[in-house]
């Protein structure tokens, strides 16, 4: 029952999901026949609990999570400045149009390899994941504050709502769902997209390192810290996703 | 109608099945890593014909030992060259394999921009190194030698290769191996010292070996007789060997598309003379290889496999 309310009444079909994708796994294990090509199942799980004992799991985990946080951030700041502007000044918006159609477009793990020469490899992967993040936060924000119900801000203005007020009651409220729900899109994305970043960079002290590091001679630990990777990013957007969903039916 | 149909499909995958059982190929297969364990099996390589019974694939040093850790043997090559420490690692507590030599002996290089030569390890002290596949027997190797002569502030930064020599900051010098250190030479870089040297050894260490599945040997002595002094002359073909024989050769075995990185300018006499090309009998390389294997185990959690000596093929083949 409390898995039920925490994670929504398709609990059955999600795990049967997982269930399935296992039998794939263990059924291709056994076609391959190769620890060093496909690790077994049963290897990869015990190092995947292995690694939360390791303290240097945990001193890269949070150097990861760390630019993560830094890369959203910086995305977020802007692209709500960058969104309210264009819904603002729809002169704005037409002159950043190209910019953010380069931003979209722009191949960011190859941009890493000429990032990394300007920087180093601790700050690549923020900035490649800022550049991946800030676009399509940008496009959630501009479409959730355009969301908001034109007839409501002719009644806003036709009453004389002070501004503050049409912020706080009538845009937060409406544009926060979609934002919550575009945030934890995006924080999930990130983590994928740093990781990668941070095995290309060979980032110090991170779990793309770690990656790197265990490609060598431990296929089950490479593959334990993908799936940590895979469910950091998949606790991370569905938590965001549950929240925003709470909050759309406490409006409704 | 129906019927006829699925008896004739029936019939025609059986016969198919059949068909490709019967035309398996039965040749003794031989895999070996790109770059010096690959120049170990050049002239084998140039002299292959189709119907020698043979059949000679270098894949990505990357993929190698995956070519002897299939669980359905009939998968696994018949006659393998990979890392010695793979080799003891993953084959050394079965019966599966022998070793039956030593094909290369050592092929790393210390090199930087300063022409400073380093004749002392502690001059590495306070330094970050780049060092090549620094998990595996380049790193461990290095790690032994700053181990062995007290040097502990060191950081060493794993490469992969040639074309992150250079790209690193605050990396004053990198370990590298041939021939991939010869191409470096006109980014400016200058060998400033030899890690066979620094690591003590009087023939270097032992990098590379020749396995071959001990069925094989039993079944085919004279063949594995007749082969281990084919590597041990194609040794003795390299001194005078052109690039592009070796490229060519080489290149005409590769597998599945995969593109040797052996360049024909780069092997000039003088760099193949330093990759340590040369063939050792297991027999006489017995006592080096244990020794090499107690130094890294010391420094590397990973190698825990100290084989016995069930595992080296002990034939004098010269006899």
């Amino acid at each position: 029952m409390l898995l039920k309310k925490l994670l929504g009444k398709h609990i059955l079909l999600m795990i049967g999901g997982v269930a399935l994708l296992t039998a794939v796994w263990i059924v291709a294990y056994f076609c391959v026949g190769n620890d060093l090509l496909l690790p077994s199942f049963g290897e990869t799980v015990k190092d995947f609990f292995l690694l939360w004992i390791d303290g240097a799991f945990w001193s890269a985990l949070g150097v990861t999570l760390l630019r993560v946080l830094s890369a959203f951030v910086l995305s977020f700041a802007l692209a709500v400045l960058t969104a309210v502007l264009s819904y603002l000044y729809p002169s704005f918006r037409a002159f950043f149009a190209p910019i953010l159609a380069v931003l979209r477009s722009m191949p960011v793990l190859a941009v890493l390899l000429i990032i990394l020469v300007w920087t180093n490899d601790g700050v690549a992967p923020v900035i490649v994941a800022f550049l991946s993040l800030y676009p399509i936060l940008y496009t959630q924000t501009l479409t959730a504050i355009c969301g908001v119900d034109n007839k409501l801000l002719q009644m806003s203005k036709a009453y004389r709502v002070p501004m503050s007020v049409q912020i706080t009651k009538l845009y937060i409220p409406t544009v926060a769902p979609a934002l919550i729900k575009a945030c934890g899109l995006a924080l999930g994305f990130g983590v994928k997209l740093t990781v990668s970043a941070e095995v290309l960079a060979r980032s110090k002290h991170s779990l793309g390192v770690l990656m790197q590091d265990a490609r060598g001679f431990d296929l089950p630990q490479l593959f334990a810290l993908v799936i940590v990777a895979c469910v950091l990013g998949f606790v991370i957007e569905y938590a965001f996703v549950c929240v925003a969903e709470r909050m759309q039916r406490g409006k409704k | 109608m129906k019927k006829l149909a699925c008896i004739i499909a029936g019939f025609t995958l059986c016969s198919a099945c059949g068909f490709v059982a019967c035309t398996k190929n039965t040749d003794i297969t031989v895999y070996a890593p790109d770059g010096a364990p690959a120049l170990a099996l050049a002239k084998l390589l140039k002299d292959d014909t189709k119907d020698d019974g043979v059949t000679y694939r270098i894949v990505n040093p990357q993929t190698v030992t995956t070519m002897v850790t299939y669980k359905d043997e009939n998968k696994n090559a018949d006659l393998c060259v990979l890392p010695l420490t793979d080799a003891t690692q993953y084959l050394g507590d079965k019966d599966d394999y022998k070793l039956l030599g030593v094909v290369t002996h050592g092929n790393l290089y210390i090199i930087s921009q300063d022409q400073t030569q380093v004749t002392d390890v502690s001059a590495f002290s306070g330094e970050e190194i780049g060092v090549l596949q620094l998990q595996k027997t380049p790193g461990q190797v290095f790690k032994s030698i700053l181990q062995k002569n007290g040097v502990a502030d060191v950081t060493l930064t794993n490469i992969t290769g040639g074309g992150e020599v250079g790209a690193l900051s605050n990396v004053k010098y990198y370990v590298l191996a041939e021939p991939a250190v010869t191409a470096q030479k006109g980014k400016g870089f200058h060998i400033v010292g030899n890690v066979q040297t620094l690591y003590g050894g009087e023939n270097g260490f032992p990098q590379a070996v020749l396995v071959a599945k001990s069925s094989v040997i039993e079944e085919n002595p004279a063949f594995i007789k007749e082969f281990v002094r084919d590597v041990q002359s194609s040794a003795t073909w390299l001194a005078t060997a052109t690039g592009e024989e070796i490229v060519s050769a080489v290149s005409s075995h590769t597998e599945n598309g995969y593109q040797t990185t052996l360049k024909a300018q780069l092997l000039q006499p003088q760099t193949l003379a330093r990759c340590g090309v040369y063939f050792t009998q297991a027999k006489d390389a017995k006592t080096e290889i244990e020794g090499f294997l107690q130094d890294v185990s010391a420094i590397d959690e990973h190698i825990t496999v100290i084989p016995n000596d069930g595992f080296y093929c002990l034939t004098d083949f010269n006899a």
